[in-house]
C-alpha cells in the first residue's frame, strides 16, 4: 500500500512538474475520434469527412457559422424572387481552387449536375432536388432556378453534401482532395492523419496556421492521454464525459461543453403492435426519466429534447413537458390500452456508447411499467440492414445527427413507420412559407404533433466537449453542423 | 545414394508447397462463405441512412455484389492469383496498396517485438537455469507478464513515458519519413506487446532448459569438466530451440495480425486497425483479403517452422525426408 502511495505520488509530480509538448507557433494539431473513409463530402455520409473538410479543404456557396447562422462564402451576397423560384448569387471574385482552376459560375452548375446524377454517390440528394435548372449568365453570376417554393434550399446549400467542386479534379476528391478553402490537401497516413497546408492564394483573412494536422484517436483514455501529452492541441469531440473534471482541474488545459445536433431518440415500430396504438407509445415515454437517462448515461451533458427539433434553431418549442415522466400514469395508461400486465419488447442498440449506455437506463425504467425489455446489440451493419432497411424491430436507440431533418417523419416507409397527414401538412407548410414567421409557426404545429403522437421518445441532444491547450482560441462550442474550421484557430 | 536423396527431398519439397496450396484454397474457401453470410449491405453501409436506390444500386454493381455468389468466388480466386485484392468499398482505393500501408508499420513493429520478448524471455530462461537463486524472479515476471492485459499496460506506459516524463510519443505514427521520430513511436507499444510474449517464451523455455539439464548426458558433460554456461549454450539451448520456434512461429502470426488492441491504444494505423475498421464499416473485400492475408501467413509461417525445425534436429530431418 505504502509503495503505491509512493508509485502515485510519483506519477503526479511528474505529471504536474512537466510542460506540455512545446508549442509550434505555425502548426496546429487537432485530434478527432474517428477517421473519415474518403474526403469527399459529396460522395459519403460520414461526419468525419465534414469535420476535416468543412471550410477547410472545400467551401460552398453559402456557410453556416459556429452559431448556426448563414454567412456568405463563395457566393459574396445573393437575391430570392418574390415566389422563392430563382436564387441569384454573385460570386466572388478572384477565387481559385487549390490546383489552379479559376471558379466561376460553371462551377456551380457543374457541381449541382454532379450531384444530381442518379448514380451519384451524395447523401444528401434532397437538397437538390428540388433544382429544376442553373443558368450561368456570366462566370460571376449564378442563377438556381427551383421547380418549387423551399424555404430551407440555402440551408441546405450550406452543407458539406453541397461544397463546390471542379471538374477537371472532383473524380479524385475522395483521395486527393482539391477544392477552394483556406488550407489544401498535403498528405494522408491512412489510419493515423491527415496533413493541410495553408492556401496562400484564398480570399479571407490570412489563417494563423502554416500547417494543420488531423490525427484520428477513438479511445476515450488515449485521447485524454494525448491532450495530457501535449500531442494535441485539440480534441474536437471528447467521447468521456468522465475525464471532464480531472481536466479541467489541468491548469494547462481548457475544456468547453456545448451540443451538436445529433437528436437521441429511442425510436419505436409505429407500425407494428403494440407500438401502432398511441396510448402504447405514450406509455413509454412516460415511464422514461430524461434527466436521469442524461445524468446516468451521458454525465449529465446533453440537452433534453421534447421533440425532433433542435433548441438551436429559432423555431425550437419546448416540448419537454408533453408526455411528462409518471410512471404511476404510465400503467395506467398501459392497462387503458389492454396491458395491465405489460407485455415483452426487444430493443436493439446500435454500437455507440450514448445507445448503449441510455439502453440500459431505458430498460430498467420500462420494468418499472411492466415492459420486459430484452437488450439486443448490433453491429452498424447489422442495424441498418435489420432495423432501419428491414423495419425488423420493437424498438432502438441512436442519434438523427443531420441538422433540421424532422421531414423524415413524412416519409412513409421510414424505419419508424408513422404515417400522419396532419404532420405532412404541417412540414409542407413550413418547406414552402415565403416568411420566416409563417415557416418558425408552422414548423412549431409539426413539432408539436410529433410530441403528442409520442412517434418516439424524445431524449436529448448529444452533447459537444471539447477540450484545448489553454493558449488556444477559436475552436468551436457547439456543432451547428460539424466542422472545424482551422482559419478561426489561433494562439492567444 | 546421392541422387537419390535429392530427388526424395525435391518430391517432399514439391508435396509440402500442393499442401500449402490447397491449405490456402480451402480457407479462402471458408473465408468466402462466412464474409458472404454476414448480414449487412456494404452498399448501405457506405451511402447511409439518406441513400436513394438509385446510388445504392450503382454501388453493388460497381463492386460486383449484384453477381450470384459462385461467379464472384471465381472472380475473387482469380484475381487473388494476380495479386489483385479488389477496391475497398469505404475507402475506394486498391486494398493492396492500403494493405502495403499498414504491412509498414505492422510487421517493424513484431519485429521489434519479437525481437524484445526473445531477448528478455530467453535471457531470463537462460539467468535462471544458470543461477537458481534467480528462479524467483523469473517466475514472478512470467505471473505479471501474464496476468496484466495489455491494453492496460500501454496505458500504463502512455502515463509514465508520455504523460509524466514527457521522453516518448503517446501514440501515432509519423511515417517513415520522420526517420527516428517514426521509430521512437514503435518503443512504446513493442514493450507493450512483448511483455506477455517474452513472459510465455521465458517459462517455457525454463521448463524445456531444466528438462534437459536433469538428463544424464549432462551429468557426463559437467563431469568432463564442462562448465555451468558452456552446459546451457552447449547442450541445453540446442534441445529447447525445437519447441521454442513452434511457439515463436505462432507468437509471430499473432505480433502480426493480432494486436487490434495495442494498436488502438497506441493509434497505430497497422493491420489490426485496417481489420477493426473494416469490420465495422462492412468493407467486405478489404476484410476477406485481409483474413486470407492471416490465414496464408499463419500457414507459411507454420512451414517455415517445420523447416527449421527440421534444420536444427536431424531426426525430424530424417522423418520429413528433407
Amino acid at each position: 500500500m505504502r509503495v503505491h502511495n509512493g508509485l502515485r505520488a510519483i506519477m503526479l509530480a511528474c505529471a504536474f512538474s512537466t510542460p506540455l509538448a512545446a508549442q509550434v507557433p505555425e502548426q496546429v494539431t487537432l485530434c478527432m475520434p474517428l477517421e473519415p473513409p474518403l474526403l469527399d463530402p459529396t460522395r459519403g455520409p460520414a461526419q468525419a469527412i465534414r469535420e476535416l473538410t468543412y471550410g477547410n479543404i472545400f467551401e460552398t456557396l453559402v456557410a453556416i457559422d459556429r452559431d448556426g447562422r448563414l454567412q456568405p462564402g463563395l457566393a459574396e451576397s445573393w437575391k430570392v424572387s418574390a415566389d422563392g423560384l430563382v436564387y441569384d448569387f454573385k460570386l466572388r471574385s478572384g477565387v481559385s481552387f487549390h490546383d489552379g482552376t479559376p471558379f466561376t459560375s460553371f462551377n456551380v452548375a457543374y457541381s449541382v449536375e454532379r450531384a444530381k446524377r442518379p448514380e451519384s454517390r451524395n447523401a444528401q440528394k434532397w437538397i437538390f432536388d428540388p433544382i429544376l435548372r442553373v443558368d450561368t449568365p456570366d462566370p460571376l453570376s449564378a442563377r438556381i432556378v427551383l421547380s418549387r417554393p423551399t424555404a430551407n434550399f440555402l440551408y441546405g446549400l450550406a452543407w458539406g453534401d453541397a461544397v463546390m467542386v471542379a471538374k477537371g479534379s472532383a473524380a479524385e476528391n475522395a483521395t486527393v482532395p482539391v477544392g477552394t478553402g483556406p488550407y489544401k490537401f498535403s498528405r494522408w497516413v491512412r489510419g493515423e492523419r491527415v496533413e493541410l497546408v495553408v492556401n496562400d492564394r484564398w480570399w479571407g483573412a490570412k489563417p494563423t496556421f502554416a500547417k494543420a494536422i488531423f490525427r484520428f484517436i477513438s479511445d476515450p483514455a488515449v485521447q485524454v492521454a494525448a491532450i495530457k501529452a501535449g500531442d494535441c492541441d485539440a480534441l474536437s469531440n471528447l467521447a468521456a464525459p468522465e475525464a471532464i473534471p480531472a481536466l479541467k482541474r489541468d491548469p494547462r488545459l481548457a475544456v468547453t461543453t456545448g451540443y451538436t445536433e445529433g437528436k437521441t431518440i429511442l425510436a419505436m415500430n409505429n407500425g407494428k403492435a403494440p407500438f401502432d396504438d398511441v396510448r402504447v407509445r405514450r406509455a413509454i415515454a412516460m415511464a422514461i426519466d430524461r434527466q436521469q437517462v442524461i445524468e446516468g448515461a451521458m454525465s449529465g451533458l446533453g440537452i433534453p429534447i421534447g421533440s425532433h427539433f433542435s433548441p438551436s434553431h429559432p423555431a425550437y418549442v419546448d416540448l419537454t413537458a408533453t408526455n411528462a415522466y409518471d410512471p404511476m400514469k404510465a400503467k395506467a395508461m398501459l392497462a387503458q390500452a389492454g396491458f395491465p400486465n405489460g407485455f415483452s419488447a426487444t430493443l436493439k442498440l446500435p454500437p455507440p456508447a450514448y445507445a448503449r449506455r441510455s439502453g440500459e437506463i431505458i430498460a430498467a425504467m420500462l420494468q418499472q411499467i411492466g415492459v420486459k425489455i430484452t437488450i439486443e446489440p448490433l453491429e452498424f451493419p447489422q442495424w441498418l440492414e435489420r432495423v432501419f432497411r428491414g423495419k425488423d424491430y420493437d424498438l432502438t436507440l441512436i442519434a438523427h445527427t443531420e441538422p433540421l431533418d424532422i421531414n423524415i417523419y413524412a416519409r412513409p416507409d421510414y424505419y419508424f413507420q408513422y404515417r400522419s397527414p396532419a404532420f405532412n401538412a404541417a412540414l409542407n407548410d413550413a418547406e414552402t412559407a415565403t416568411s420566416d414567421e409563417a415557416r418558425n409557426a408552422a414548423y412549431g404545429r409539426a413539432q408539436k404533433r410529433l410530441a403528442d403522437d409520442a412517434v418516439n421518445v424524445f431524449l436529448f441532444l448529444l452533447p459537444k466537449v471539447t477540450v484545448t491547450k489553454a493558449p488556444l482560441t477559436g475552436t468551436w462550442t457547439n456543432w451547428p453542423l460539424p466542422a472545424n474550421p482551422l482559419a478561426e484557430l489561433s494562439w492567444k | 545414394m546421392e541422387i537419390d536423396g535429392l530427388t526424395a527431398r525435391l518430391r517432399s519439397g514439391l508435396v509440402r508447397l500442393a499442401g500449402l496450396a490447397a491449405s490456402l484454397l480451402a480457407a479462402a474457401a471458408v473465408i468466402f462463405v462466412a464474409i458472404d453470410v454476414l448480414p449487412g449491405d456494404p452498399a448501405a453501409v457506405v451511402l447511409g441512412l439518406n441513400a436513394t436506390p438509385d446510388a445504392l444500386a450503382a454501388l453493388r454493381s460497381e463492386h460486383g455484389f449484384d453477381q450470384p455468389a459462385p461467379w464472384r468466388f471465381m472472380a475473387w480466386i482469380g484475381a487473388l492469383a494476380h495479386g489483385d485484392f479488389g477496391i475497398s468499398t469505404t475507402y475506394r482505393v486498391a486494398v493492396a496498396g492500403l494493405i502495403g500501408e499498414r504491412l509498414a508499420v505492422s510487421v517493424p513493429l513484431a519485429c521489434l517485438a519479437m525481437g524484445l520478448s526473445l531477448s528478455w524471455g530467453l535471457g531470463l530462461a537462460l539467468l535462471a537455469a544458470w543461477r537458481p537463486r534467480f528462479y524467483v524472479v523469473v517466475t514472478a515476471f512470467g505471473e505479471i507478464g501474464l496476468a496484466i492485459p495489455n491494453f492496460w499496460l500501454g496505458l500504463l506506459l502512455i502515463l509514465t513515458f508520455a504523460v509524466g516524463l514527457g521522453l516518448l510519443p503517446s501514440g501515432g505514427f509519423p511515417g517513415w519519413e520522420a526517420g527516428w521520430g517514426a521509430l521512437r513511436a514503435l518503443i512504446l507499444p513493442a514493450i507493450a506487446l512483448a511483455l506477455p510474449q517474452g513472459a510465455i517464451i521465458a517459462r517455457l523455455a525454463l521448463a524445456l532448459l531444466n528438462e534437459t539439464l536433469a538428463e544424464v548426458y549432462i551429468r557426463t558433460a559437467e563431469a568432463k569438466g564442462l562448465s555451468r554456461a558452456g552446459v546451457l549454450v552447449r547442450h541445453a539451448l540446442p534441445n529447447a530451440m525445437v519447441p521454442l520456434l513452434a511457439l515463436m512461429g505462432l507468437q509471430l502470426s499473432f505480433l502480426l495480425g493480432g494486436s487490434i488492441i495495442v494498436e488502438n491504444v497506441f493509434a497505430l494505423p497497422g493491420l489490426g486497425r485496417l481489420m477493426a475498421q473494416a469490420i465495422a464499416q462492412h468493407d467486405i473485400i478489404t476484410l476477406r483479403a485481409l483474413i486470407f492475408l492471416f490465414a496464408a501467413t499463419i500457414l507459411t509461417v507454420h512451414s517455415g517452422v517445420g523447416i527449421l525445425q527440421a534444420t536444427i534436429d536431424p531426426r525430424l530431418r530424417r522423418a520429413s525426408g528433407l
